[in-house]
């Protein structure tokens, strides 16, 4: 019988405080879409202002990444500071979700019809934001001088059919940089980068020569190759370099060429001769290159910070590296692609107007400028770009000028795009841990491509 | 008489009504944990729904199953999921059952060891992952620095990025994660065998391989067809191990049906292909826990006769 009583007191408590929690919720809710005036019979005068004040604002709730990150939280912190006082009726609400999960979370989120007003995104996914019914245009919104005012390849990137469906933010080149030490000590000039691609393995294969004191392997060139769509968009810029391409001019798949073949091989190359570590992520490159166990490597503008990190040196690790415009290949001219974190309003956003006042702000003077000196990263505006206060050092005028003059636009954006990607990240695998022929990859990754693009 | 069997069957109402009262509150939470999320599931694999265009959703019968099946995909992922469900399931039992043998039996500092061994079933998957990743990391991991200091490998090796290596690499660390869950849930069925009958058995000459075979194994094997259904189906699930440490990679030698589930609903965003991936994956699951229940419940009425 006491078991009995015990037992019915135990589930009266579990209920009620069920029911506790969603009353709970339930205020909560009521608190953010009742008028202050139901609540007010409860509270002081000044909580009713309180109220009233908070109930007239427009809340932004801004997804990013960025927030989260010990690196850029500041910058973050001082944008919506800097907002929220220069319009008082606007409260920036951050939602921080880590990078890998951004896409699919703001994707689930606008399934349930509460998508963030604005979405941080990066171009290797954009794609599938563009072609998806989540990102609004913004030609409209922001007018025609600021969309004139992106560089040319950015606006391409952040483009579908004709339609500005994206900002980039923040966007970075991806530039050489080479460990001047290593240079020295494979007898090579540490002032001066190879010139040409070919130049550039040459090089490779005699820093593959030298041993770290502990006769560690020191690696001579990386290039990323783990199975992420990021890496299958960071070889187009080997695509563009060898003079291949994705697409012909029909917008037909057209990975079936010599030029790509030539630039599997080339892969295929620096895996046999071990003078790339395989399978590797972005973050392997970036701590090898720190400690000083990898001579050369291809990277965004925002990897000087991460040098000064990983290293334990600060600034002065700077003095040990140098950094040049991507070597010549097929083409008479340096070819690289720009890599941007864009921004996107989506379609639940109810003040569009002002969600577009606030990407305005986000990539203007001020906020690049403080953004620029805190992650090195440039601006997408051209107005911006060669800005002296952007320009402020010989790193960064390689940046800029491989990001303005020598950087090729992504691949129109289709959808399938990010699935692609990570197709040609898996083909790199295949070229660098397997047997298989640059013919064969290349064989194989067309139809694959093709399968996927073909309701395109 | 006949009021006596009236407040007889008023009691027994009573009592079913306390066990309804019982079960209501674990059942509701179940139906919102479990069964809403599993029915939606498989109504969505019926529908071509796309998180690109949520508001077209068109129904399609069965064929997001047939494109899953057609694509080649889902077998591969079936073949590396059945590979590593069995290799870690049989290896996880007979450490288990070993660990288990020696923490049974009476040393000094039986205690501690006990505690020390739980370890890592403490940590949490994405955490042993992450560590894991760490160790095996080809370059500045520290197992390939331990192996090449002690001459075991001349040079390193690439545990995680090696199309060979990979789904060996990631079985360590799930065996490591795992085998204490197992060895405890063992040693806890070990010391439920009476010592009669262990001494019976001694005295009438049995050697250790006998006591083993004859009376620990026979004894324990309603505790060893619940651990042993209960790792299948956590590894059969298992998906932050691979994620993490490997991605599926490298070139698919180690997607599961988790991971192939995963990058079909959210890399492509095909929601309801997905989740017919999904669905196929709770079916098999299903049939393999229903199969395995049978042959261990057939020997045991085998073994009662």
């Amino acid at each position: 019988m006491l078991k009995k009583l015990i037992s019915i007191v135990v589930i009266m408590i579990f209920v009620v405080s069920l029911i506790g929690c969603s009353e709970k919720e339930d205020q909560v809710e009521a608190i953010k879409t009742t008028d202050s005036k139901e609540n007010s019979t409860d509270t002081t005068e000044s909580e009713t202002n309180t109220q009233e004040e908070s109930d007239e604002k427009i809340v932004l709730r801004f997804a990013t990444w960025g927030v989260s990150e010990e690196s850029t939280s500041g910058i973050y912190k001082e944008i919506e500071d800097s907002y929220e006082a220069l319009n008082p009726n606007v409260d920036i609400e951050y939602i921080g979700i880590p990078f890998g999960d951004i896409k699919q979370q703001t994707f689930v989120m606008a399934a349930t019809g509460e998508a963030p007003d604005i979405i941080q995104t990066h171009t290797a996914w954009f794609s599938t934001y563009a072609t998806s019914d989540v990102a609004i245009a913004l030609d409209d919104l922001l007018g025609a001088d600021y969309v004139n005012d992106l560089i040319p390849s950015l606006k391409s990137d952040y483009t579908y059919n004709g339609e500005l469906k994206g900002v980039p933010w923040a966007p970075t080149p991806y530039v050489l940089y080479w460990n001047k030490e290593l240079f020295e000590q494979a007898g090579l000039n540490p002032e001066q980068g190879p010139k040409t691609y070919k130049e550039m393995v040459e090089f490779g294969q005699a820093i593959s020569e030298l041993k770290t004191s502990n006769g560690d392997k020191i690696y001579g060139l990386g290039e990323v190759t783990d199975m992420v769509p990021i890496n299958g968009m960071v070889a187009l810029r080997n695509i563009y370099g060898f003079g291949g391409s994705l697409f012909d001019t029909d917008g037909k798949v057209n990975i079936n060429t010599p030029e790509v073949v030539a630039m599997y091989d080339y892969y295929k190359q620096l895996a046999v001769e071990e003078l790339t570590p395989t399978s590797a992520k972005l973050k392997d490159m970036r701590n090898l290159f720190s400690i000083g166990r990898l001579g050369m490597y291809m990277d965004e503008s925002g990897a000087r910070n991460v040098f000064r990190n990983l290293s334990g040196e600060g600034e002065a690790f700077d003095a040990k590296w140098g950094v040049s415009l991507v070597p010549y290949n097929a083409e008479d001219k340096s070819v690289s692609i720009g890599a941007a974190h864009g921004l996107v309003i989506s379609k639940d956003c109810v003040n569009k107007d002002v969600a577009a006042d606030f990407l305005k702000f986000v990539t203007g003077e001020d906020m690049m400028v403080a953004y620029h000196d805190a992650g090195d990263v440039l601006s997408g505006r051209q107005s911006l770009s060669v800005l002296d206060t952007m320009v402020d050092d010989d790193f960064s005028r390689v940046c800029v000028e491989q990001l303005t003059k020598y950087s090729h636009s992504l691949p129109a954006n289709v959808e399938g795009m990010e699935q692609a990607f990570l197709e040609i990240a898996k083909s790199l695998q295949n070229i660098t841990l397997t047997d298989a022929t640059s013919e064969e990859v290349v064989a194989g990754l067309q139809e694959t491509l093709e399968d996927i693009f073909k309701e395109q | 008489m006949l009021k006596k069997w009236t407040k007889h069957k008023q009691e027994r109402l009573k009592d079913k009504l306390f066990i309804a009262m019982l079960i209501l509150p674990a059942g509701f939470l179940l139906c919102f944990a479990i069964f809403i999320p599993i029915v939606k599931s498989i109504y969505y694999s019926f529908f071509d729904y796309s998180l690109l265009r949520i508001s077209e959703k068109s129904f399609t019968g069965l064929a997001n199953y047939f494109d899953a099946i057609k694509d080649g995909d889902f077998f591969t992922s079936l073949k590396v999921t059945l590979i590593y469900v069995f290799v870690v399931v049989v290896i996880e039992f007979v450490i288990g059952i070993i660990l288990a043998l020696l923490l049974n039996r009476n040393f000094k500092g039986r205690k501690i060891i006990r505690s020390v061994v739980l370890i890592p079933w403490i940590v949490p998957t994405i955490v042993v992952a992450l560590l894991w990743m760490w160790i095996f990391q080809a370059d500045y991991g520290v197992l390939n620095y331990i192996f090449v200091k002690l001459g075991v490998l001349s040079e390193n090796k690439k545990w995680v990025s090696e199309p060979d290596l990979a789904l060996s690499a990631v079985m360590i660390a799930a065996l490591w994660r795992q085998l204490p869950f197992m060895a405890t849930m063992l040693l806890a069925g070990m010391q439920g065998i009476p010592t009669s009958m262990l001494e019976a058995a001694k005295i009438d000459g049995a050697g250790r391989v006998q006591l083993f075979f004859r009376i620990i194994l026979p004894f324990m094997k309603k505790v060893i067809n619940t651990v042993t259904l209960v790792a299948i189906i956590e590894n059969f699930k298992m998906f932050p191990m691979f994620w993490i440490m490997t991605g599926g990679g490298p070139m698919d030698r180690t997607t599961t049906l988790a991971i192939l589930s995963y990058r079909t609903s959210f890399v492509e965003l095909n929601l309801g292909k997905g989740a017919a991936i999904g669905v196929m994956w709770l079916m098999l699951l299903v049939v393999i826990s229903v199969l395995y229940n049978k042959l261990f419940s057939d020997k045991e009425s085998e073994g009662m006769n």
